[in-house]
C-alpha cells in the first residue's frame, strides 16, 4: 500500500527519459562493438551494461525508502571519504591512456573519478544551504571555492581534467541557485580568462595542451590527436538526415572511429541514426534536465534544491560537453555521455543521481498534502 | 520551498535558459554536419574506407609440342614491412633480431632499411614454406601490423639452361624481357582485376567483393597458354651435342636449329655457352641473346646449295656439265681460289657442288647475272626476316642489284660479302628439302584461351615457290652427294640418306670491317631422309680455336650426330641396310646401356622422394622427362615408381609437401 502510494509520487516523465536514453544506449553500444569483439563475446559489451542498469533500478528502488535528507548529515564523512579514495587512486590506480584513474576491484575496475561527482554533488548542497543569498562578496565565495578546490585539484592532478571541469560545472551551478552576485560571477569569469595562460602553462600537460590546439583545428595532427575529431565529425556528417541504419555504419563499424562504444558513442548515433536519431536522443537528455530542473524548483528544502540543481548541472555539462565533442564544437575531454556511454562506474553514478531526483520529487509531493 | 527569494528562482531561470540555449547551438550544429555538409563528409569517409585493389593472375604457361612445361608461374609470398609503423628504435631492433633467424637476412641489414622510412619496404621475395609458417607464428605471437606478406607471381623455368635462349625471362612486375617471354608478353602476361573496395582501418578489406567473397587464387581471363614447336627432348639432344662441340672445338659460340621441312615448324634452337633463366642476372647479354635469330654471318658455302638451285632453275648448268677450274681467278682485281688453293682441272657440275669448288662457282654467278642472284636470294627468304614470332630477329644483308660489281657477284657466288641468320639459311634449306616451296617458320605452335579452347594456331604457311619440283630433286641429288662422297662426308648417318652442304668462312671483324686471319665460322647445313625429309639441322661452330676449322671437318660430325640421335627418337625406318658393322655398334651400345640398365631409348625413372621442386626438375630435365607438380616443398611421392622403364619424354607427377 506504501510502495504503491509512493509509486503514483513518481516523476514519471523523468524516468521514461532515463529509460529511453538506455535503451538507446543498448541498441548503439551493440551496434559499435558487435564488429569487433571475437564473435564468441560479441554481445559482452551489451550484456554487461544491461545487467548492471538492472542492478541500478533495485538500487533505486531501495533507497526509496530512505529520505534524501539523511544524506546531509554524512557531508562531513562524504567529503573525507571523497578526499582518501581520490588519494587511494594516486597511489594504487592502474593507468590507462596516460591517466590514472582505475582501481581494480576483483573482476570490476572502479573509476573512483566518476563516483567522487555525485559525493561532491551532496558535500556541496550540505555546505551551501547555509550560504544562500549570502554569496556577494568575493570573499563570501572564497571558502566555498577552497572547499571545491581541494577535491578538484586531486582529480586534475590524476590527471582527469574532465571531471575537474565537471567540478566546476557543479560549483557554478550551485552558487548560481544560491543567489550569487551575477556581477561578482562575471568578474570572476574574467580573472579565470585572465589566468588562463597560467593555466596553460605550469597545469596543462602536454597531451591536454594538444588537444586544445588540436580543438582548434583537427587538421594540426589528424592521424594523432586530431584524429578522433576528424574521424568522428566525418561518421557524423555522412550520417545524413535519417542515418545509414543500425549496425551499417561505416565508420563506426570498421575501426575508423576509436572510442565508438564509451566516449564517441554519440558519433554512431549520428552516423546510423542521423539527425533525426541525434535530434530524438538530444531531446530526450533535455527532458530529463528538465525535469530536473523543476524538481530543483519544487523542492522541499535547499538541500533538495541544491542538490537537483547539482545533479542537472552536472548531467548538462556532460551531455554538452561529450555531444559538443563529438561535433567538433568543445575539445577533447574524455567526459562520458550520461547513460549512453559503456561504462560501469559512471552509469551507477548517473542512476544514483536519478534515485536523489526521484526522491526529492517523492518527498516534495508527500509534503504537498 | 518556503524561503525561495526571487534571486534565486531568477537564477535559476537564467540556468535553464543557458542551457537550452546549448542545446540549440549543438542541435543547429548537427544539422550543419549532417544535413548541409552531408556530402562533403560523405567524400571524405569513401576517400578514407575507399582502397583500389588490384589482383593478379599468374602468367600464362610456355609448353613444348609435347605439353612438357618449360615456363611456369607460381604463387609465391613476398614479406613486407611497413617501415613507419614499426616504431620506435627499440621496436626496430626487436623486430630485426626475430627477423633475421627466420628470413637469413642481417638483422643490421634489416633495421637499417627500416630505419630509412617509407610505407614499403619488400624485405624477401619467394619465401619458403618454412619461412611463411615461421613469420606467421611470429605475426600471432606479437601482433605485429607493421608486418605482413603478399601474394606474389613469381616465374619458374623447370628445365633450368634447356631451350633458354627461345624462352627468355622475365624481369620485374610481371614484364618479359627476352625470348618469346618478351615476344609473347601481351599474350601470357597475367590478368589484373582491378576493383574499388571498402577497406576497414588496417586497409584489410571487408564487405562484399571479389577478394573476400572467395579465396579462391585468380587464374585469369585473357592470360593464355603458348605450345611452341620445339620438342623438349629434341632440344634436350641438340643441347648435349652442342656441349660436347664446345668441349671438342673450344668455339666462341656454337648454334644449331632443327626444323620439320614440311610445315616450317622449328623443333630445336639451341645455343652455347647459355645460360639460366631462373638465374639470368649472373649471365652477360652475349650468352642471354639468340644467335640463331639475331645474328647475322656470312654463310660461305652453304649459300652455294642457294646459287646452285638458282643455276640448275635458270637452265644455265646441268649436272653432268663441265667446266675447268683454274684454281684461282681474278675478278675487278679480286682473287677467288679454292679451298686448297690448286685446281681441280676439268670437272663436271656435280662435282663443283660436291667439292664446293669456288673458281666455278664465281663462274657460274656471271653467267647467272648478279640479278638473278640477288632473285634467288630474296625468293629463298634472304634479306628479310623471316617473321618468326622470336623478338630480334634481323634481316641480313644483300647486294642491291644495280651496284653490284662482277667481284661482288663472284664473292656472292660463293657465300661472301653477304650476311644471313642462321634461320634465314635454315629455312633456305628447309624449302630444298620441301620440294622447292619456302614455308614460313613458326616456333609458337598454338595459343589457348585460359579455359582450355583454342586462340590461335600456327599451321604450315606457304610463302611461295622458290624451285620447280624437278629442279630441286636435282638439287637435292647433288646436296646428298655431298654428303655421300664430297665435303660433308662427316655428316653421314648409317643406314640413312643424309644430303647438306658444309661452309667455312672467314669471321669479320666488326670494327674494321676485314676479314680476320685465322678465325673462321664453320657451318653445316643440311636435311635428311633425302628421300623424304623430316629434318633439317644447321649447325655453327664460330671461332672454332682447338685446330680444325673447316665446317666438314668439325660442323658435319656435329649435325650427323644431331641427325642420328634425332631420326632414332623420331622412328625413322632406315632407308637402306644399316652396314655391317654398324651391328656391332649398335651390339656395343646396347650393352653400355643394359650396364646402366636402360633399354635402348628408354629411361628409368628416378627415385625422387626427398628431393625439392629445383632437384627434381634438373634430375628429370637431365633425363629428358617431364613433370608436372602438385604441391610445393620437399617431394613425397610420384606417379609413376622410380626404377619403371619409360619412354624418353613421359610425364610424371610429383607431389611435394612442405
Amino acid at each position: 500500500m506504501i510502495l504503491n502510494k509512493k509509486l503514483r509520487k513518481v516523476d514519471v516523465e523523468l524516468i521514461a527519459g532515463v529509460a529511453g536514453i538506455i535503451i538507446m544506449s543498448l541498441i548503439t553500444i551493440g551496434s559499435a562493438t558487435h564488429i569487433n569483439t571475437p564473435s564468441d563475446d560479441r554481445y559482452w559489451y551489451v550484456l554487461r551494461q544491461g545487467i548492471f542498469a538492472l542492478l541500478n533500478v533495485g538500487i533505486i528502488f531501495f533507497f526509496m525508502n530512505f529520505d534524501y535528507k539523511v544524506l546531509q548529515v554524512y557531508g562531513k564523512k562524504l567529503y573525507i571519504f571523497n578526499i582518501i579514495m581520490l588519494l587511494a587512486v594516486m597511489f594504487l590506480g592502474q593507468s590507462a591512456l596516460g591517466a590514472q584513474r582505475w582501481i581494480q576491484l576483483g573482476p570490476i575496475s572502479l573509476q573512483p573519478s566518476e563516483f567522487s561527482k555525485i559525493i561532491m554533488i551532496i558535500c556541496m548542497a550540505s555546505v551551501f544551504q547555509d550560504k544562500i543569498g549570502q554569496l556577494n562578496k568575493l570573499s563570501d565565495l572564497l571558502p566555498l571555492a577552497g572547499y571545491v578546490g581541494i577535491p578538484f585539484l586531486l582529480v586534475l592532478k590524476q590527471p582527469d581534467l574532465g571531471t575537474s571541469l565537471v567540478f566546476m560545472a557543479i560549483f557554478i551551478g550551485m552558487i548560481f541557485a544560491c543567489g550569487v552576485n551575477l556581477k561578482l560571477l562575471a568578474g570572476l569569469f574574467a580573472g579565470a580568462v585572465a589566468c588562463a595562460p597560467l593555466l596553460w602553462h605550469f597545469v596543462l600537460k602536454e597531451y591536454q595542451k594538444m588537444r586544445i590546439m588540436v580543438f582548434m583545428d583537427p587538421n594540426v595532427d589528424p592521424l594523432g590527436s586530431g584524429y578522433h575529431i576528424i574521424q568522428s565529425k566525418i561518421a557524423i556528417g555522412s550520417g545524413m538526415i535519417f542515418g545509414k541504419g543500425l549496425f551499417a555504419g561505416t565508420q563506426s563499424q570498421l575501426n575508423f572511429l576509436p572510442e565508438n562504444h564509451t566516449d564517441f558513442i554519440f558519433a554512431v548515433v549520428g552516423e546510423e541514426l542521423g539527425f533525426v536519431g541525434a535530434t530524438i536522443l538530444l531531446l530526450l537528455y533535455l527532458v530529463v534536465l528538465w525535469r530536473g530542473i523543476k524538481i530543483a524548483q519544487q523542492a522541499q528544502d535547499n538541500f533538495g534544491m541544491l542538490l537537483a540543481v547539482g545533479i542537472t548541472s552536472m548531467l548538462a555539462f556532460h551531455v554538452l560537453v561529450n555531444v559538443g565533442m563529438t561535433a567538433g564544437i568543445m575539445p577533447v575531454t574524455g567526459i562520458p555521455l550520461p547513460f549512453m556511454s559503456y561504462g560501469v562506474s559512471a552509469l551507477t553514478t548517473n542512476m544514483f543521481a536519478v534515485a536523489i531526483l526521484l526522491n526529492i520529487y517523492l518527498r516534495n509531493q508527500k509534503l504537498q498534502f | 520551498m518556503k524561503n525561495k527569494q526571487p534571486k534565486i528562482l531568477r537564477n535559476i531561470d537564467i540556468l535553464i535558459v543557458v542551457i537550452m540555449a546549448l542545446f540549440v547551438v549543438t542541435i543547429g550544429r548537427y544539422f550543419i554536419l549532417q544535413v548541409i555538409q552531408h556530402s562533403e563528409m560523405e567524400e571524405k569517409i569513401m576517400n578514407i574506407a575507399r582502397d583500389n585493389v588490384v589482383r593478379q593472375s599468374p602468367r600464362g604457361k610456355i609448353l613444348d609440342r609435347n605439353g612438357r612445361e618449360l615456363a611456369i608461374s607460381r604463387i609465391a609470398k613476398l614479406l613486407v614491412i611497413r617501415p613507419d609503423k614499426v616504431g620506435s628504435e627499440e621496436d626496430i631492433q626487436v623486430l630485426s633480431a626475430e627477423l633475421s633467424p627466420i628470413i637469413n637476412i642481417p638483422a643490421e641489414t634489416i633495421a637499417n632499411r627500416i630505419r630509412e622510412g617509407g610505407a614499403y619496404y619488400a624485405v624477401k621475395h619467394g619465401l619458403e614454406s618454412d619461412e611463411e609458417a615461421a613469420i606467421n607464428q611470429l605475426k600471432k605471437d606479437k601482433g605485429y601490423e607493421c608486418l605482413w606478406m603478399d601474394d606474389e607471381v613469381k616465374r619458374y623455368y623447370p628445365n633450368d639452361m634447356l631451350a633458354a635462349n627461345i624462352i627468355g625471362f622475365i624481369g620485374m612486375e610481371d614484364k618479359g624481357l627476352e625470348g618469346l617471354e618478351y615476344s609473347m608478353d601481351s599474350i601470357v602476361k597475367g590478368d589484373v582485376q582491378e576493383e574499388d573496395v571498402l577497406t576497414d582501418m588496417r586497409g584489410r578489406t571487408i564487405f562484399d567483393s571479389i577478394f573476400s567473397r572467395s579465396q579462391q587464387r585468380y587464374k585469369g581471363d585473357s592470360c593464355k597458354t603458348v605450345t611452341l614447336t620445339i620438342d623438349a627432348t629434341m632440344q634436350f639432344i641438340v643441347e648435349q651435342v652442342l656441349d660436347k662441340a664446345m668441349v671438342e672445338n673450344q668455339p666462341q659460340s656454337v648454334t644449331a636449329i632443327v626444323m620439320d621441312p614440311k610445315n616450317g615448324e622449328i623443333l630445336a634452337m639451341a645455343a652455347r655457352p647459355s645460360y639460366n633463366p631462373n638465374k639470368f642476372a649472373d649471365y652477360n647479354m652475349d650468352v642471354i641473346k639468340n644467335h640463331a635469330v639475331s645474328d647475322i654471318y656470312e654463310p660461305g658455302s652453304t649459300f652455294k646449295s642457294i646459287v646452285a638451285g638458282a643455276a640448275l632453275e635458270e637452265g644455265v648448268v646441268s649436272p653432268e656439265q663441265t667446266f675447268y677450274d683454274p684454281g684461282r681467278i681474278n675478278v675487278s682485281d679480286k682473287h677467288i681460289q679454292n679451298w686448297n688453293g690448286e685446281s681441280f682441272g676439268t670437272v663436271t657440275f656435280t662435282d663443283i657442288v660436291k667439292n664446293s669448288i669456288n673458281t666455278c662457282f664465281a663462274m657460274i654467278g656471271q653467267i647467272l647475272t648478279g640479278e638473278k642472284l640477288n632473285e634467288y636470294a630474296r625468293k629463298f627468304g634472304f634479306g628479310e626476316p623471316t617473321g618468326v614470332e622470336l623478338p630480334g630477329e634481323a634481316s641480313g644483308m644483300l647486294f642491291e642489284t644495280d651496284k653490284m660489281l662482277d667481284s661482288d657477284i663472284a664473292t656472292m657466288s660463293i657465300g661472301q660479302s653477304i650476311a644471313v641468320t642462321p634461320l634465314q639459311l635454315c629455312t633456305a634449306m628447309s624449302a630444298i628439302a620441301n620440294d622447292g616451296v619456302l614455308l614460313k617458320p613458326h616456333i609458337v605452335k598454338s595459343i589457348t584461351n585460359a579455359d582450355g579452347s583454342l586462340y590461335k594456331e600456327n599451321g604450315r604457311e606457304e610463302v611461295r615457290r622458290v624451285l620447280s619440283s624437278a629442279t630441286d630433286k636435282t638439287l637435292m641429288g647433288l646436296l646428298e652427294q655431298v654428303v655421300a662422297t664430297g665435303g660433308g662426308q662427316k655428316a653421314q648417318v648409317k643406314g640413312y640418306r643424309v644430303a647438306g652442304k658444309t661452309g667455312t668462312a672467314q669471321k669479320i671483324n666488326k670494327d674494321t670491317a676485314g676479314y680476320m686471319e685465322g678465325r673462321y665460322i664453320a657451318s653445316f647445313c643440311g636435311f635428311a631422309p633425302v628421300d623424304d625429309p623430316q629434318l633439317v639441322v644447321l649447325v655453327i661452330i664460330d671461332d672454332p680455336t682447338a685446330g680444325a676449322f673447316y665446317g666438314g671437318q668439325i660442323a658435319a660430325p656435329v649435325a650427323g650426330e644431331i641427325f642420328a640421335q634425332l631420326l632414332r627418337y623420331k622412328h625413322i625406318e632406315p632407308t637402306s641396310d644399316p652396314f655391317a658393322d654398324m651391328d656391332k655398334d649398335q651390339n656395343k651400345k646396347t650393352s653400355q646401356q643394359v650396364a646402366n640398365t636402360a633399354p635402348p631409348g628408354k629411361q628409368i625413372m628416378p627415385d625422387l622422394s626427398g628431393m625439392s621442386i629445383r632437384e627434381v626438375s634438373q634430375k628429370l630435365g637431365e633425363m629428358g622427362l617431364g613433370m608436372n607438380i602438385q604441391g610445393s616443398g620437399l617431394s613425397t611421392g610420384q606417379s609413376i615408381p622410380a626404377n619403371t622403364v619409360v619412354d624418353p619424354g613421359t610425364s610424371v607427377t610429383v607431389y611435394f609437401k612442405p
